[in-house]
This record gives structure tokens, sequence and C-alpha cells, in this order.
């Protein structure tokens, strides 16, 4: 075990990391990959500041700890520190994904599929550039602490990426298919999905047809959903943007009413998929958080010090996006809760308004902005025909409460190949998802 | 024929929460990538920390089976070393300095609170092969973000102070931040009148990024497919890729040794398409003239990234361009985006009134629209000779966008 100074809090995160890559751009084979790498990032906390060093020397470890020690100031009553005192003690190997490790499928194979997805793009006369890679990772975290945890587990995402663009000059469009799983075996039964998309992409392509500027009723599909729970909200809900400023602290009051009370958004680090976390970068557990139930604020996302900062539970949220950087509050799989009408029901009764089906990007302040890929438009109660346009906008907050829909069927969506910014820690891979959800009132650029 | 990319940095970040330095992390990092190209084929591997360059030369080659095609000519009989790292600063003494700068916003605006990072970075980045080619980039410089907030704001944040630079002058970034936060506080109604638009180049310039691609153009799926060689843009207008390791704080050669000819940094050159942006590879299989932009990580094959291109300036400082009037300089303008056909909106979430010396007060929140055929067509107007210190001591472009109050 290693040689935690005494006086102070430490722990010791290892994380041995396999990934695998295979790119293919317009026919060709453009890179082929495989990694294996450890490294290790050491915490250090006198009570009044963390000091941190990582290294990919292992045997180093003791070493890097003793030189942290040095730059603290020991405090023997460090253990009851409110921050120390958010830190579980979990012990055990948590592992689960052993036997279906994505290092122990060959690259060839990995290759094959890769060319299998190649197959549904590479002789379409109507696109002029793609191209497909697989990508996967299978993580290997120990935790060690000075209060005794002393912790295994993994993570492990497997995945294509797909893009496509047709036409050339001012009349092209992009899309973009991108699926994970947790294990490779069943991405082998993903090739209709991804025809799909290309279909109705093509379909997009030739018939899309600008739209008029406005305000208009919108219906965002579960993909529009997450990000929008994602950037909108649950970036807010990130407890460290709180610490130390009362005026906040007054503002997201736990009960208030902030949406439509048709509206609950949850993140869960338990669900399977990109966003997948047992425990976090300080060893607790992932917890289910309500964020929203019902439009009122129920809880928000914590590492242990802002859980202590705010005097509330610990909801093991304190991730990082490699063993190089601290720990810091992200979401995990971000989601709104379903609903009780059908998807057919909540489109029925618009009588003008817009469904989002796919979307670039997405991003949200106090404004937030959604940059569709494919949209069309819904006249008379039906989808009709597809629209272009630049982003939807407007008020989040206000927009929480002009949610007055929400379909019953829930879909969390896993991605490779990006993730979450946050600061300077980007991707960081998460996952996000929800029902189909109506909204009135939003502004159409 | 060997190939070895070697990059190590050290690093010292202060985390600030609240104006304080609530953590110090040091990391040492060394990155090693190999490649070994033979018979028109490239294989590569790569490894963290010591590691044996021999074994990973063996698992290059051992990759090499995989059929990655690579056929380039590689560089040769060149030594370069760039070595920008004068900038000396030990952490205690990183840390005093920015307690100060904290300590003296804290005092002059308690209102605000100061979150984020900074960092100093030393950089050391090498490329080298077999047929004597080395090529060395070493620097060292001071990433500051902070993040302001206003006490009692619902944000996450409500403006921002960024730079980077090889030294740390507090005076100056207490008065910048100062600045930006008096002008946060003085919220101006929006001008009737419509008033030049000053923004980062690269919210416009993004476009180019996507549709001067190499392969997007080889391809025949760029916006600009049927323009190569016309001019479509303002005669005032050009965009060239930069490489100045003072300037863009990164290597002047790309991830395979290319240093082109000056003049093929042109893209585009008064108003006129000249030329994709490419790297050996796309170059060689469409035709095109090698810019010297191949990207990618230590133990990548190379490829196609992105290009570090600017708009030259014409000598006119922002001042002068703006000739009396104000303008709006935009400071966050967070989730805008291109339509195919080169259209281009964005809301604009914090924005200031200045004359070009000073910011003089914040507008409130509104959105920008144009076609980036106006913008920098018959509606640009220029590129600020002088970089503006408060905005990230860029140079800022200065254009004409349609504004509507949200």
């Amino acid at each position: 075990m290693y040689k935690f100074p005494a006086g102070f809090y430490a722990d010791v995160r290892i994380e041995k990391v396999f990934r695998s890559l295979v790119r293919i751009e317009t026919g060709r084979l453009e890179e082929v990959k495989e990694k294996d790498d450890t490294g290790a990032f050491i915490r250090l906390f006198d009570g009044q500041r963390w000091f941190y060093a990582s290294t990919t020397d292992l045997a180093s470890i003791d070493f890097e700890l003793a030189g942290l020690a040095k730059l603290g100031r020991a405090d023997a009553r460090i253990n009851e520190h409110p921050a120390v005192r958010k830190m579980q003690v979990n012990t055990g190997d948590h592992c689960r994904f052993a036997q279906t490790s994505v290092s122990k499928v060959q690259l060839p194979e990995k290759i094959t599929l890769t060319e299998s997805f190649a197959d549904l793009v590479k002789n379409d006369g109507q696109i002029s550039h793609w191209s497909v890679s697989y990508s996967d990772a299978h993580i290997i975290k120990q935790f060690y602490s000075s209060l005794g945890a002393s912790l295994k587990f993994d993570t492990q995402t497997a995945g294509l990426r797909l893009g496509f663009r047709f036409g050339s000059g001012a009349n092209v469009f992009s899309e973009t298919w991108c699926k994970a799983l947790p294990e490779f075996k069943p991405l082998a039964g993903l090739h209709h999905e991804a025809r799909e998309l290309v279909e109705k992409a093509r379909e997009f392509f030739t018939s899309a047809e600008k739209i008029q500027g406005g305000n208009y009723t919108v219906v965002l599909s579960p993909m529009a959903a997450g990000i929008f729970a994602h950037e909108s909200f649950g970036h807010k809900s990130e407890a460290d943007f709180m610490i130390g400023d009362e005026g906040m602290k007054k503002e997201w009051q736990l009960g208030k009413r902030v949406g439509s009370e048709l509206l609950s958004i949850v993140d869960d680090g338990n669900l399977p998929g990109s966003g997948f976390t047992p425990f976090d970068d300080e060893g607790n557990r992932a917890e289910k958080t309500v964020l929203i139930g019902k439009g009122i604020l129920r809880g928000r996302l914590h590492s242990a010090a802002t859980a202590a900062e705010l005097d509330e539970a610990a909801t093991g949220n304190a991730r990082s996006i490699n063993f190089e950087y601290e720990p810091i509050v992200r979401m995990t799989a971000t989601y709104i809760e379903p609903g009780n009408c059908s998807k057919e029901e909540l489109i029925g009764s618009i009588d003008h308004g817009i469904l989002i089906e796919s979307v670039k990007h997405g991003s949200g302040m106090s404004t937030f902005t959604l940059a569709p890929s494919m949209a069309y438009l819904i006249e008379n109660g039906k989808v009709t025909r597809p629209v272009k346009f630049s982003v939807i906008t407007g008020n989040v907050m206000k927009t929480l409460d002009q949610i007055d829909a929400v379909s019953d069927r829930l879909e969390i969506l896993s991605f490779v190949g990006g993730g979450c910014g946050k600061m300077e820690q980007y991707p960081l891979p998460v996952s996000f998802g929800g029902p189909y959800v109506r909204v009135r009132e939003i502004n159409v650029q | 024929m060997r190939e070895k990319v070697t990059q190590i940095v050290k690093q010292t970040s202060l985390s600030i929460v609240q104006n304080e330095i609530q953590a110090v992390r040091r990391k040492n990092i060394r990155k090693t990538g190999c490649r070994v190209i033979a018979d028109g084929k490239i294989g590569v591997a790569g490894g963290l920390g010591e590691v044996s360059a021999e074994e990973l030369f063996a698992r290059a080659e051992k990759s090499l089976a995989y059929g990655i095609d690579y056929e380039v000519e590689l560089s040769r009989n060149l030594q370069k070393h760039n070595c920008l790292d004068s900038f000396v600063i030990s952490d205690a003494e990183l840390c005093k300095r920015v307690e100060n700068i904290l300590g003296e916003v804290r005092r002059r605006h308690p209102e605000f609170a100061v979150s984020n990072k900074v960092n100093l970075s030393h950089i050391d980045f090498t490329l080298e092969n077999e047929l004597n080619l080395k090529l060395q980039h070493r620097d060292c410089y001071l990433s500051l973000s902070f993040l302001l907030k206003k006490q009692g704001s619902t944000g996450i944040m409500d403006t921002f102070f960024g730079l980077v630079d090889r030294r740390l002058e507090e005076q100056r970034v207490i008065e910048a931040v100062s600045e930006v936060i008096n002008a946060y506080n003085n919220l101006l109604p929006m001008p009737e009148k419509t008033l030049p638009v000053i923004i980062s180049q690269g919210s416009l310039t993004r476009l180019f990024q996507r549709d001067l691609n190499g392969k997007m153009v080889g391809n025949k799926a760029s916006l600009f497919q049927n323009q190569m060689g016309q001019k479509v843009f303002s005669d005032r207008f050009s965009l060239e890729i930069v490489r100045d390791p003072v300037e863009t704080y990164g290597p002047d050669f790309d991830m395979e040794g290319t240093i082109p000819a000056e003049d093929l940094n042109w893209l585009i050159k008064d108003g006129v398409i000249l030329r994709p942006y490419t790297d050996k590879k796309t170059a060689h299989r469409y035709g095109f003239a090698n810019t010297g932009c191949a990207d990618g990580n230590y133990d990548s094959v190379p490829s196609l990234g992105g290009a570090n291109v600017e708009i030259p300036h014409a000598g006119k400082t922002l001042t002068e361009m703006l000739n009396g009037q104000p303008g709006l300089m935009i400071q966050i303008a967070s989730g805008g985006d291109f339509t195919p056909d080169g259209n281009f909106a964005s809301p604009v979430q914090v924005a200031y009134l200045t004359d070009g010396h000073k910011l003089l007060g914040r507008v409130p929140e509104f959105t920008i629209k144009g076609s980036i055929f106006e913008f920098f067509g018959d509606d640009f107007i220029g590129v600020s000779s002088d970089k503006i210190y408060v905005n990230g001591n860029d140079r800022m472009l200065v254009t004409r966008l349609a504004v509507e109050k949200l």
C-alpha cells in the first residue's frame, strides 16, 4: 500500500487504459491504432488547499505523495474536515468487463466491422465525402485513499461513427450516425439503423427547404431533448459553480419551481453507455440524482468538496477526462424522464410547428441554442416536409416552463469520438437522452 | 524509414475559486510516437513515460501489415530549433503574483468573483527522422482564464477575461479585468443605429476550416467548389495560414515536418480563393500544393487537420477603423452556426460598446446574422492592426452583420 503522509487526506487513482481506433475515409484505410497506457493521479489535501500530481511512473507514487506533503501543512484533525467526511471508503473489485474486454478482440475483426459500415456509403453517387471510424476504450481504475478506500472498477465503450456529406457547392448537407455500446459484438447488428439514417438524410438533402424565422411550437427528439437537458440545465446543476456564492445558493434553493410540472431531469452514472461511471474519480459511488422533479428543483451534482460546502450528499459526479487531470463536478448520463402521451398524440395537436430530429451541437448559458441537422415542418398534426434553418434559441428558464407535453418512451444515446467539455477538460464521455418533448414558443432563426 | 515524435509537457496549474487558489497541480508527461514508413505504407505506435523507442518502432513496423497508404516524400535535411522558453517563474512566485492579482480584483470589485485556471506550460516538441530531419519547438507560456461572476447572478458566469502570454503583467491584467467588470456593470440600451460588429476572427472564419479542407475540395464536396480561382470576397479580404511560433504558441512545422514556401500560406488573396489547405497525402492524392497542415496526435498517422488561419490587417488600428463611431465588441457568442450555404447566425450573450480605446458599457443580449459572402464581401471592414488586450490580446475582425434584439 502507498505511504500516505500523516496529517493529510490523500488518494491515488491509477488508470490502465486500452484503446483502439480504425478509420476509413472515402474508401481508404487511414488509421489503425491500438494502445495500452497506464498513469496515476495523486491528490493531497491539508484542509486549506489541494495539491495534485500526475505521473506515468507508477513506481514514483510514494515519492510524489511525499513531495506534495511538503507543499502543505499537516493537520492532525484532517479526517474531520467536512470535505474529507464526504469521501466514501469503498472497497472491492467491481470490474464487469473483464470477460468482454475490447482488448481481447483482434484488430482485423475491428477493421472488418468498420469496412462493413463503409460499404453502406462507399459507392453512393450522391455522397461526395464520407468517413467511418470504429473506436473503443476499456479503462480499469484503481483507487486508494488515506481513509482506507481500496477499489477497482472498469468502464467500457465500443462504437462507430459514420459521417457523410451529400452534394457539392452551396447545395451540401452533412449528417453523422454515431452509436456506442458497452461491448463489441452487438455493433455488428447496427447496419440497418445506420442505413436508415443515410436514407433519411438523403431525403432531407434532396427536399429540405428554408423556413421563415419566427416563433414556433417545437418538438424535440430524444437526441435534441437530451442535448437541451445537458447544455441548458445539466451544467447549471454542477455545484462547483455555486461555491462561495450566497446569492447563487439562495437563487438555486432546493424546492424552488424551475420548470413545467411535466419536466423531470435526472443524472445517473449507473446507466450502461458512455456516461457509465459506477464510482467517481474520488471513489464515491454513483447515485441516481433527480435534478428537477415535476418542475421542482430537487438536487444537484456534487463532488465531496461541493457536497460539504452546501451540506448535501455527495452524488458520485467528480470526474476527470484522464489521469492527467483532477476530478471536477461533471455529468454522467443525463436525461429527461418520460411522460404519459404517445409521440403521435404529442405531434397530433400541433397546427403549425417544427420537429427537430437531429442536432449538430447545442449550448446553454442564460440563453440556449440548438443547431439542428434534420428538422421537419409539422402541419395540422402531421410531420409533412423537411425544413432547414440555423438555430433555435431561447431563454433557458422560460423554455423549461414552456414544456407542455412529454412522450412516454425514453431513449438514452451513447457516443464515441467526442464528449462534454468543461473548462480545460475535454472530451469527457457522457450520455444523454429523453422522450419527445414539446415546447411552446421557441424562436427559430 | 523511421520517424519519431517526442512531446514533453510540464505544467503547473492553479485552480481558482472565489478569488483564491484552491489547488495546485503539477504534471510532467512525456509522450513518444514512432512511425515506420516502407513501400508506400505507414505503421505507427506510441507510449507514455520512459518507453523504449526500439520497442515502439518494432510495433510500428508490425502495424505496416494493415496496409495504410502513405505514398509521400518524407521531409529531409532540415534542422530547426525554436526556443521561446525564456519566461522563467517559480511555482511559489507564480502563486504569489496570481494571488496579488486576485486580491486586488477583489478589493476593487467585491461584488465579482474570479474563478477557473492559470496554467504555466513548458512545451518541448520534437519531430525527427532518419533523413537528417530534426525540428524542435520549445515554449513556455502562461494561460489565464478568469470567469467573472457577479454575486447573486444565476448564471455560471457573467463575463470573462482570458489571455495567453509569455509574461505576467500583473498591473495590466488587473486594469483589463477592471475595465471588463466596469463595462459589464454599465448596462446601456442597444443603440438604434446599425453599428460595426467587432468579433474574434475564428468565429467567422471557421467555415473555411470545413470548406477549404483539401479533402472536401478534392472530393468536390466544398461550398466553394465552383469558385476556386475566382474572386468571391472583398478585394480587401485575404486569408493566410499563420506559422510564426511567437504569435501562434505552436511550432512552425506541421506533423509531417513541412514548412512550406511563403506564397503557399495564402488560401485567399485579395478576395480570390487560391487553394485549399492540405497535408502531404491530400496534396498528392488530389494534385494540390502541400500547405503543411498535417495534424494528429503524437502516435497517429499524420492526417489533415485544421489550418491556423488569420485575416491579415491593413495597418489600421481598431479606433481608426471605427472612424469616430462606436462598435459592438462581442465577447461571448455561444451556440452559433453556419448553414451549408454559408449563412451564419448566433446569439450574443455578452457584448460591449467600444470606441476602439475603451469599453464604454454593456449592451443587452442580441442575435447576429449574415452571409459569409457578404461579411467578407461588401460588408467587410477589416482587421485591427492593434491587439485588443481586454478581448484575449487578439487582432479583432470588424464587419457588418445584421443585429437583432432578442
